[in-house]
């Protein structure tokens, strides 16, 4: 990670927590891996902008565990708190740059994905029945390599191709999905 | 320009910038591009979070980070001025973390017997998850003379007289005769030995008569019925809305065609529907099983990156068939602890047998039932030990696995290679004690093209 990307803190590892609260803080968000990493990427699509905001997720979530409401979900938690760290990451990315998309299309974008959750949860589930529907060895290329450069430099060796074919694999096969779930949905494609 | 055309071309286009975007940070002028297409209206800005999903989705699939990589990952972006007078992570929690919160035993409920007409086949696969529209049948229930199966989600195998096995795969709703299925709509196979020549699939629009084969029908509404042939040969004759044959079409392997009946003209060949991506999640589930028994139910589902350790993958009173790796091939002999070997340079297809009740409530849970592959199986891995040597070269890419030493077939359980039928078939009973909520065991088949 790019330490002039990440906000001064005075960060907290999981060693520093009370002795048992460090496990369950590990097993709760390795728990949730995946969904911090949906709800970042909703936000700032590139794969090396999200591996830095949920980073920085990660390191809040630490910070914050103790004041953490145990009867609240800890998912639901985690989610909100990793949706605040990628919006201000854009906001930052954009002072920084000089560009970025502006506040007002951002707050139209968050009001459009808080009115139609239900359906982003079944284009989820109809996500799901389309990887299911790829072959094992692209489901296999999907989990080792996406999002993970060095992970198809990897892979394209083992199979003697050229990281840029697996690339355009894996591009092929974004497009497939999303092609699968709109139809699945009723949507043009 | 219609409003449909211009919408479909700002999808389009928010495509590509989304496309782009996923690969490298998006620059000044599609960055301003964007925030022109999605102030037109909201129905681009649908389109744009429904194209951002996917790519999100697809990133959390490849993101299986364990308690240990979390650790790690939190380590790495501490900056040394902060962290140095703190403890460096060191892993130990990752060893303390092999236990994970548990869920209740979700609830089975076991189902009663139904009124039957005359019998015409039985249930002999049907996926985890699988959700029934109407009234549900379970594994080796009989479906009687004009049962309706109806499924909204899942598939359903169900093996008739005369060696035909239709598979089912949901949304789809049917109807079953002596020797014909009525499709509704939906999706099926049917897989049609010398016997059952005559076997036929009837939809509103057609007629699909096997003649020894290997097909796939679609049925809905704005396309009407679409045939593939596998194998063998089919007659598909296309009917009116009075029932009446208006054509008929022989169809041999590799061919396809659509029938109509609201377009009878259209081009017979325009088959639109993808056969290979639905026919693909019943093939993948099942692999070379052909008949799952008692609690054995094939997986519906991603295969790859899925977390077997105890108590994070709840089966209930199921028994999980996972299908693995397939033409593995061991670069040398492996002993196991029954005393047999797994030769080096066989080639073997790989299924993983999961059993974890979790350790909500599991008094008196027990697995029992048994697979029947198509031919002879090769070996039965059945101790912890001889799983975790077995894991590397055969498990799917991002499996996660027990590491303690309890996830093998222990005394309470029974797991035996039937020798009825050249040794095809695999019979299992699995009971769990108390801390032991996780069975598994590893099948092995000559792998065959």
């Amino acid at each position: 990670m790019d330490p002039a990307r990440l906000p001064q803190t005075d960060t907290t590892t999981p060693s520093d927590l009370p002795l048992g609260a460090e496990a369950e803080f590990l097993r709760l968000v390795s728990g949730c891996m995946g969904d911090l990493r949906r709800v970042i990427a909703g936000f700032v699509l590139n794969g090396h902008d999200v591996d830095d905001v949920l980073q920085e997720t990660l390191l809040k979530l630490c910070e914050n565990f103790e004041s953490y409401d145990r009867d609240r979900s800890f998912r639901v938690w985690g989610c909100a708190i990793a949706a605040n760290t990628a919006r201000n990451f854009l906001k930052r990315e954009r002072l920084r740059r000089g560009f970025g998309l502006s506040d007002e299309i951002q707050q139209q974008i968050a009001k459009v994905r808080a009115g139609t959750h239900e359906l982003a949860e079944l284009r989820n589930e109809k996500f799901r029945e389309c990887l299911a529907a790829l072959s094992t060895e692209q489901q296999e290329m999907v989990w080792r390599c996406y999002g993970r450069e060095s992970q198809i430099k990897d892979w394209a060796a083992s199979r003697g191709l050229a990281a840029s074919t697996v690339s355009g694999r894996l591009r092929r096969v974004r497009k497939r999905l999303v092609a699968c779930v709109n139809r699945k949905m009723g949507a043009f494609t | 320009m219609s409003d449909r055309d211009a919408r479909r071309r700002t999808a389009d286009e928010i495509y590509e910038i989304v496309e782009e975007g996923c690969d490298r940070p998006l620059g000044p002028e599609a960055t301003a591009r964007l925030e022109e297409l999605l102030r037109r209206d909201v129905t681009a800005i649908q389109d744009f979070l429904g194209y951002v999903d996917v790519h999100a989705s697809l990133l959390a699939v490849s993101a299986t980070d364990g308690p240990s990589a979390v650790a790690e990952r939190i380590a790495r972006g501490v900056r040394p001025a902060v962290s140095r007078d703190r403890n460096v992570w060191r892993a130990r929690a990752a060893v303390a973390l092999t236990v994970v919160a548990m869920a209740g035993v979700a609830a089975w409920a076991p189902l009663g017997l139904r009124p039957a007409g005359q019998p015409v086949g039985r249930v002999v696969a049907l996926s985890d998850g699988a959700v029934w529209e109407g009234d549900p049948f379970a594994i080796d229930d009989v479906v009687g003379r004009g049962d309706r199966l109806a499924l909204e989600k899942g598939f359903v195998t169900v093996e008739l007289a005369d060696d035909v096995v239709v598979d089912l795969v949901g949304p789809v709703a049917t109807s079953f005769q002596p020797r014909s299925v009525w499709l509704s709509r939906g999706f099926l196979t049917g897989r049609v030995g010398p016997d059952g020549r005559g076997f036929a699939v009837r939809t509103e629009d057609a007629r699909v008569v096997d003649l020894g084969t290997e097909f796939e029908v679609h049925k809905d509404y704005a396309y009407g019925t679409q045939v593939r042939v596998l194998s063998g040969h089919v007659e598909a004759t296309l009917r009116d809305a009075d029932g009446e044959d208006t054509k008929v079409f022989d169809l041999l392997a590799g061919q396809a065609a659509r029938l109509d009946r609201n377009s009878p003209d259209d081009d017979p060949q325009g088959v639109i529907f993808d056969f290979d991506a639905v026919a693909r999640v019943v093939r993948g589930a099942k692999g070379k099983v052909r008949r799952f028994a008692g609690a054995a139910k094939p997986l519906s589902g991603p295969v790859v990156g899925l977390d077997f350790r105890s108590g994070v993958y709840e089966t209930a009173a199921n028994v999980l068939v996972v299908p693995e790796r397939t033409g593995v091939t061991l670069d040398r002999p492996l002993p196991l602890a029954d005393g047999s070997v797994l030769e080096a340079g066989v080639r073997f297809d790989s299924y993983l047998l999961h059993f974890d009740v979790g350790r909500g409530s599991f008094t008196g849970v027990a697995g029992r039932g048994s697979i029947r592959f198509d031919g002879s199986v090769a070996a039965v891995v059945t101790d912890s030990a001889d799983l975790a040597a077995t894991d590397g070269p055969f498990a799917t890419a991002g499996s996660v696995f027990e590491p303690a030493d309890f996830r093998g077939v222990d005394d309470e359980d029974a797991v035996r290679l039937d020798a009825v039928d050249g040794g095809t078939v695999v019979a299992f009973d699995l009971n769990v004690t108390a801390g032991r909520a996780l069975d598994q065991f590893r099948v092995l088949v000559p792998s065959r093209p």
